[in-house]
């Protein structure tokens, strides 16, 4: 009797079960099948009776997945060693082709070269698998990468040293960024802009489709205005016929030089360019530091001078108010003598005793720069004859007729006729006024802006500032540019001019981004905007990757070590 | 059914809400302890578990596990979802290494054939349900024994009866091929009406030189021939729809094998 349950035993039913792992072999064959099937194990219940049980097909299926891994697995062991002998051969090891420049490493040292548990067996392996599941694992190749690269600052910093002492950035890591084994058309140094933009808070598609605009005063660091008038030099003095032996042939290339150099455009300096017709102009105007103003009574002379000549005459050798830069030294009016006439006094006896030394003092103190700058060259003999003879109410006649450049007491004056383009007595002069801050009193201030007025002005010793950008506030500590500006230090960008100009021949080029305006930020031009480079410098046209103008590292170079080996 | 349709429609958007997320966080998230390419193969990984896991749930029925329909429908939404891990992950169309091409061969001969199957489940059924008798895919050899021994003996009773052999002979000649084993089978798969028209052509033919007293039995021969026209979709479409499987399973097992590999490979030479 057939029970409930018995009734689907494979041997009491003609029901095929799937999970039985094995059915009629007549049947599959397309014959009448067998009245009871094969038994679980797949042997006939009838003896010897002819049958050729199947397996189902689940089992069947099963079989092949596990011969399908049986063969992955056998051939990922059997070619994990192929590295290992060739590299040329197949090897479940290959993570792909290495770029360019690191496609050597697969010579002596192979693999091993960046990892470190290559080839060292199951042990290494296990602890390198072990090391690299901890955080920050992935990241210990960086020790492989920086045993050859160097840069400034370290690795696990953005942008290394340029935000050196920010704590707020997150660290990063080389293959951060540099991904190896991508073939020989995509080296390491290769990435998308996405990269970038990985990590700027500031998302934007393109440099001509979101890119932040350039500084107000670009490619200048600052506001620092003109230093150098080009538009009244381009258009009016470069063409009076008169000064045509001057003009720079190449227009602009005639006085800068972007072929030598890249970001910042070399000069061909004063001597070369500028002093054919500013030579004479400068000589012209001497720096007067003393002019001996009205004194009344007159004074007499002091016994140091030696003998008195002749009687002086009674009244007031000088009827002039003192000079700007002697009353502000004297902290008085230059036309209030009750106010000058002590300390005024009081310097000469001190000229008369020490020389040049009390001026010298004096300048320092109220100025804040180096007298013996400031004074240098100044004969002590020559200030204590002219303080003699101003002690005396007489005029200083100096001995010999010939007029050096130099410090020169005549007259009533002490002054200085600069011998030469950048004289530092000169710039010492400019500077220490420039530089100096303003004082707490109202008339002192005042006194101080005139010396300014007088000495730092279009009209004054010189004419330097014509061309020396002075910079700072107006009324406070302002600093003079005498040497040409350095390229600002852009950690982060870079601008090479060479294949710009390549590119763009002729002297007109340079106006194709440097454009004079009525409101110039530097030189004569007004800054270059965005728009200059990305006419040019978008998709489809010229480069315009992250990559082209910024950098990542700063003074990336190869160790020594590297580049020893390599010898 | 409702109920469930919901629910499934829940776990479609919370898998692309995650993929999304973690597509979004691949992109931005460069600069970090936590490398991108690690944690998403890791994500990845945990994924291919999960689907992997479908697959020893159906070898164990009897465990009160959930219905096998929802196993179903993770088991599609994960593996929908893992076509959009594997491409965070991978990031190119086509790796660069040996092992990595490899890997990517199976997961794309995974992927192929899911989707196959998937879309083959969704179709077939509904065919097989219309097409005739539901058979179990076993007992099919069996039911075309029955049909060919029913035909024949229509054929010894039209003998018996009619006393000509015309019938058998032209059964023997023609009819026989048709009753060995399921034939048409691309026919029924595409859905064509290829083994009707032979039929009728066949049966067309012989009716015209059967006597009065044979046409009962041609009619006879006629209605067995239109069960096993039956019989052979029901073998074509459940044969394919367990063809699929031979490819995706087998896949699947060496592609768990390969990702182990690759797995160990990437740590061990991430130093």
């Amino acid at each position: 009797m057939t029970g409930s349950r018995d009734q689907f035993r494979h041997d009491r039913s003609r029901y095929e079960r799937p999970p039985l792992g094995w059915r009629c072999g007549r049947a599959v064959a397309w014959g009448r099948p067998c009245e009871r099937g094969p038994r679980a194990d797949g042997t006939c219940p009838h003896g010897d009776a002819p049958c050729a049980p199947r397996r189902m097909h689940a089992q069947l299926r099963g079989r092949i997945a596990l011969a399908a891994a049986a063969l992955v697995l056998a051939l990922v062991v059997i070619l994990a060693g192929g590295f290992a002998r060739d590299a040329r051969l197949p090897s479940s090891l290959d993570a792909g082709p290495l770029s360019p420049s690191h496609a050597a490493f697969l010579g002596e040292e192979g693999c091993s070269s960046c990892h470190a548990a290559h080839g060292r067996g199951a042990t290494a392996w296990i602890s390198a698998a072990l090391a690299a599941l901890r955080p920050g694992g992935p990241h210990a190749i960086d020790g492989a990468c920086t045993t050859c690269h160097g840069f400034d600052g370290r690795e696990s910093l953005a942008h290394n040293a340029v935000f050196e002492k920010r704590a707020d950035l997150p660290q990063t890591s080389c293959v951060a960024c540099h991904a190896e084994h991508r073939g020989a058309s995509l080296p390491a140094s290769a990435m998308p802009d996405a990269q970038c933009q990985s990590c700027h808070a500031r998302q934007f598609h393109g440099f001509a489709a979101g890119h932040p605009p350039f500084s107000p005063w670009y490619p200048s660091a600052s506001d620092r205005k003109a230093s150098f008038d080009h538009a009244s030099h381009i258009s009016k003095h470069f063409a009076d016929p008169r000064n045509a032996e001057f003009v720079p042939a190449g227009q602009c290339l005639g006085c800068h030089q972007p072929q030598k150099q890249g970001g910042a455009v070399a000069t061909l300096g004063y001597e070369a360019a500028c002093a054919g017709c500013h030579d004479q102009g400068i000589a012209r105007r001497d720096l007067v530091v003393m002019r001996w103003p009205e004194l009344e009574p007159a004074p007499q002379a002091p016994e140091a001078c030696g003998p008195p000549g002749d009687a002086p005459d009674p009244s007031p050798v000088s009827l002039d108010p003192a000079n700007a830069l002697l009353a502000f030294l004297l902290g008085a009016a230059a036309d209030d003598q009750a106010a000058y006439a002590d300390p005024l006094r009081k310097l000469a006896d001190a000229m008369v005793a020490k020389g040049a030394e009390p001026i010298a003092a004096l300048a320092a103190g109220r100025l804040g720069g180096d007298g013996a700058r400031l004074l240098r060259g100044l004969s002590g003999e020559t200030a204590r004859m002219a303080a003699c003879a101003w002690a005396s109410n007489r005029e200083h006649e100096p001995p010999g007729g010939a007029t050096q450049p130099g410090w020169r007491a005549e007259g009533l004056e002490i002054r200085y006729a600069r011998p030469a383009h950048g004289d530092p007595v000169v710039r010492a002069w400019l500077d220490a006024i420039a530089a100096s801050p303003r004082p707490a009193d109202d008339d002192d201030a005042e006194r101080l802006e005139a010396v300014r007025a007088e000495i730092l002005g279009a009209d004054g010793p010189g004419q330097c500032l014509k061309c020396h950008a002075i910079s700072g506030p107006a009324d406070g500590p302002r600093t003079i540019a005498w040497n040409r500006s350095p390229a600002p230090q852009r950690q982060l960008h870079r601008f090479d001019h060479r294949p710009h100009v390549a590119a763009m021949p002729g002297a007109g080029s340079c106006a194709s981004c440097h454009l004079q305006g009525d409101k110039p930020a530097s030189s004569g031009f007004v800054p270059v905007g965005i728009e200059a480079c990305t006419s040019c410098h978008q998709q489809g046209k010229a480069p315009d990757g992250c990559l082209t103008c910024h950098a990542y590292h700063q003074n990336h170079a190869l160790k020594p070590r590297m580049t020893k080996d390599a010898r | 059914m409702r109920a469930m349709s919901r629910r499934a429609a829940g776990l479609w958007i919370l898998a692309a809400a995650g993929i999304a997320a973690l597509g979004a966080w691949r992109a931005t998230r460069r600069a970090s302890t936590i490398d991108p390419d690690f944690a998403t193969g890791w994500i990845l990984a945990a994924m291919v578990a999960a689907l992997a896991i479908y697959g020893v749930r159906r070898r164990l029925p009897m465990l009160p596990l959930g219905r096998a329909s929802a196993w179903l429908s993770v088991h599609v939404i994960v593996g929908v979802a893992a076509i959009g891990a594997y491409a965070i992950h991978v990031g190119t169309a086509w790796p660069a290494g040996a092992a990595d091409r490899a890997l990517a061969v199976l997961f794309l001969a995974v992927v192929a054939s899911g989707i196959a199957g998937h879309v083959l489940q969704a179709i077939l059924p509904a065919r097989l349900a219309r097409s005739g008798p539901e058979l179990i895919y076993e007992r099919i050899p069996g039911e075309v024994a029955r049909l060919r021994a029913a035909a024949e003996n229509a054929l010894v009773e039209a003998a018996g009866a009619a006393g000509h052999e015309t019938l058998g002979s032209y059964y023997a000649q023609t009819l026989a091929w048709y009753f060995e084993r399921p034939r048409f089978a691309l026919s029924h798969v595409l859905g064509g009406h290829g083994a009707e028209a032979w039929e009728r052509q066949r049966l067309a033919a012989v009716e015209r030189l059967l006597a009065a007293d044979e046409r009962p039995h041609l009619d006879a021969l006629a209605e067995i021939c239109r069960h096993k026209r039956a019989v052979d979709a029901q073998y074509a479409l459940q044969t394919l729809l367990r063809a699929w499987t031979f490819v995706h399973v087998p896949a699947a097992t060496a592609f768990l094998v390969m990702a182990a590999w690759h797995t160990l490979i990437v740590h061990v030479y991430a130093g």
